[in-house]
């Protein structure tokens, strides 16, 4: 920079500038306590402490401020670094299609060849949409009508895309007549399957060590499941002290049919809901931290900007980064 | 009500041959089955990649590409679903469809078995479906969830289960907890019979991407710049790192110490740290994992020596502080829970009967699966928080990648086929909604 041609000259003349000034660090001074609850954290507490109210009230505003600055800030910076890991090349990428010789697109898809493309396959084809924009629509087609479900929606709306385009009427009978057919044909499988796993039930429930305790009672009646059939195998020898009862093991009992098949039955969730959580359990523990250097534990902190890392010589190291970043 | 009736009646035989495509968003498995013959799959990069020079290369003609060093790739499949069909269909007919297809198929007399992960986008799977009549018109097709295929697998055989030898496998297999672990995320599925239990399934979005890109930014931090070189950083990944079953005492012995006092199993390598030789793509087109050789550590020494012929990286934690973002997502931040959490968070949705079956039965498919010790650790982590009653028994199928795919294969020669999939007459008499509907409610009929 010139600075607009104009030359600075060093003075000699210094002034000191006024809220300025060396304070020693009395640590136990008689206004500690009143200090610390004022400033009500343990930042604070940790902070050098001063004798001066004025001093105090400041210095507890600016580190409460650059605490909070410096939360929001290691946030932003987090979520910037996971989204860099989400993607598939560092840089950003345009690879077009290459240009096909033509002796090789001849014997290309049939419906290709013969009439082109069908107007749903032209809109696929010519969306540049990625994943991000797609979940975005499908998130805001939610929010417009909560009541439909995923399935409901997706079928609206590839029906409306698809060329056959049948009225709503006659897409609800057909879906009542495939309902009435699949319970139908449910029914059926489950007589036959019934039919088949029959045999191995009554061979289970007579041996001893099923029938001994009464915990097994409903597993027991659970084995005539059409779903989970009982093992083929053998049952264990029995043994005396099977009736122990600090050797009785409780088997949990299993759900019945009905419940088996409401679960197989129950329709898929959506994206985001199925996206793992955040529980207690992995709260109980503190974050666990690493030194940005080297990937040690990070024990230390950066002052200048709170990075974590393991001891003085990644320290240094970190030091020149931070210097070239924030300035000395 | 009439025609639906008609087209079950009068059904066109199946089609002889069927196309069965795990569609993954690192590589597509891809091979035929007709009648009892079952073809080996076929592994196919999914992606147009474009090397140094900016030569373009599709799909399986990436075994051409010499060089890789800042290669870009474009992928059709963003987080497990077909979103760019411009550049999948190219992929598609490069490999089956072309004249000089590797696996020419004719799809007209084809059917296809498609497998996709869980939880998608309704607009998508519509488009998928279009996509596959409309354009590519084969005779018959089925989408369904590929997790699930895993249970047409003899589970009890991988999981090792004493029993007797003549004992035939139930197909599909009961009762399976299934992890997959795959590019893009990793997912928890409980199958019941063949079929998801759809509200159970949870999803962690930590997959191979993530842990490539991750050790990129570790090794630029730390070596040089390799953000740009995922190709590579890939192949070191797939090479060097491993799953920790001791984290702290691991990282304890790849630490160098304070100042003035290097530890012991620093300068050796404390058995962990290894020596990578970068590939340069002119003598040596793969890089070599070595045992670490403290005598070349310093740099200075080996510019003394002039030996300037390779450019070799130590990796020390990277090794298992990579793949440990499976268990711990939370330690780059993410506000997810790791892997055997997600065990749990997906049992807590089951009726507590259905727990020790599940337990006792966990398969672990996907690449990452690869990872030495993954499953060890897996079983130590979920043993830890489920009931002390429950036997946990995790095993990994001795092909991971393409097990999902031998299980579609599977799948193909079952009769449910049959009724599961649907015709091209169908899907034009009634339309792609209903053919939507229809694979989503597969899970009742059958």
């Amino acid at each position: 920079m010139n600075n607009f041609g104009v030359i600075e000259l060093a003075s000699t003349k210094t002034i000191n500038a006024p809220g300025w000034a060396y304070v020693s660090d009395t640590g136990r001074g008689p206004h500690r306590s009143s200090s610390t609850t004022a400033g009500g954290g343990p930042s604070s507490s940790t902070t050098t402490t001063t004798t001066n109210r004025k001093r105090a009230r400041a210095a507890h505003a600016s580190t409460n401020l650059s605490s909070a600055d410096a939360s929001a800030r290691a946030e932003v910076k987090t979520r910037r670094e996971i989204e860099v890991l989400d993607r598939d090349n560092a840089r950003d990428v345009n690879i077009a299609i290459p240009a096909k010789a033509k002796s090789s697109t001849k014997g290309g898809s049939q419906a290709a060849k013969k009439h082109g493309h069908t107007a749903n396959v032209r809109k696929i084809l010519q969306s540049q949409k990625t994943f991000a924009n797609h979940l975005d629509d499908y998130v805001a087609l939610e929010g417009a009508n909560p009541g439909a479900t995923s399935l409901n929606s997706g079928a609206g709306n590839a029906g409306a895309a698809s060329s056959r385009g049948a009225a709503a009427a006659a897409a609800a009978n057909m879906r009542k007549t495939q309902q009435g057919a699949a319970a139908r044909r449910q029914s059926t499988i489950k007589q036959e399957q019934t039919d088949v796993e029959m045999p191995n039930a009554p061979s289970s429930s007579t041996t001893p060590a099923q029938a001994q305790t009464d915990q097994q009672q409903p597993r027991t009646t659970s084995n005539k499941s059409a779903i989970l059939a009982a093992s083929p195998l053998p049952a264990p020898q029995p043994h005396p002290l099977d009736s122990d009862p600090l050797l009785a093991s409780r088997v949990p009992p299993l759900p019945t049919d009905d419940e088996l098949r409401a679960l197989i039955s129950a329709p898929p969730l959506s994206y985001l809901e199925a996206r793992a959580g955040w529980t207690p359990e992995d709260r109980r523990y503190p974050l666990r931290v690493f030194c940005e250097v080297c990937g040690y534990w990070g024990r230390v902190r950066c002052i200048k900007c709170g990075t974590r890392v393991c001891a003085l010589e990644c320290l240094e190291t970190h030091r020149e980064e931070c210097v070239t970043r924030y300035g000395l | 009500m009439a025609p639906g009736r008609k087209s079950k009646t009068h059904r066109p035989p199946p089609p002889s041959r069927t196309l069965v495509l795990d569609n993954g968003a690192y590589a597509i498995k891809a091979g035929f089955v007709a009648g009892e013959a079952v073809d080996e799959p076929r592994v196919i990069p999914n992606c147009i990649a474009r090397d140094r020079d900016r030569k373009t290369y599709v799909a399986s003609d990436l075994d051409q590409c010499k060089d890789f060093s800042e290669a870009a790739f474009r992928r059709p499949v963003e987080k497990g679903f077909v979103v760019n069909w411009e550049a999948e269909k190219e992929i598609w007919e490069h490999e089956f469809f072309d004249d000089k297809a590797p696996q020419q198929c004719d799809p007209s007399e084809t059917r296809l078995l498609l497998a996709e992960p869980s939880n998608s986008l309704p607009i998508l799977q519509a488009n998928c479906d279009q996509m596959v009549f409309e354009e590519f018109g084969f005779a018959s097709y089925y989408r369904g969830i590929g997790p699930s295929f895993n249970a047409y697998h003899d589970v009890q055989a991988i999981l090792r289960t004493p029993r007797d030898p003549e004992t035939v496998a139930q197909l599909p297999a009961e009762i399976v907890l299934l992890i997959d672990t795959g590019y893009s995320h990793t997912t928890v599925t409980p199958i019941l019979q063949g079929k998801p239990i759809h509200p159970a399934v949870r999803r962690l979005d930590v997959g191979g991407k993530f842990m490539t890109n991750y050790l990129a930014r570790l090794l630029s931090l730390r070596h040089y710049d390799m953000r740009n070189e995922s190709y590579i950083v890939n192949g070191m990944k797939e090479a060097a790192c491993y799953v920790s079953l001791d984290f702290n005492g691991d990282l304890e012995r790849t630490w160098k110490g304070t100042r003035g006092e290097r530890r012991d199993t620093y300068i050796g390598g404390g058995g962990i740290a290894k020596d990578y030789v970068l590939p340069d793509f002119h003598t040596r087109s793969r890089g070599i994992v070595r045992d670490f050789d403290p005598s070349q550590a310093s740099r200075a020494k080996k510019m003394a020596a002039g030996e300037t012929s390779e450019d070799v990286l130590t990796l020390r934690n990277e090794r298992f502080t990579v793949p440990e973002l499976l268990f711990h997502p939370s330690d780059i931040g993410m506000r997810q829970s790791g892997i055997a959490d997600l065990v749990f968070q997906s049992l807590r949705v089951l009726p507590f009967g259905l727990w020790p079956g599940l337990l006792a039965n966990i398969l672990v498919v996907g690449g990452n699966a690869l990872f030495p010790g993954l499953v060890e650790r897996l079983q130590k982590e979920i043993v830890k928080l489920v009931p002390d009653d429950c036997v946990v028994r995790v095993a990994r199928p001795p092909n991971p990648i393409t097990c999902t795919w031998s299980g579609g294969a599977t799948l193909a020669q079952h009769e449910h086929i049959n009724t599961l999939s649907v015709t091209k007459q169908e899907y034009e008499e009634h339309g792609a909604a209903w053919v939507a509907r229809k694979f989503s409610t597969s899970g009742l009929d059958s």
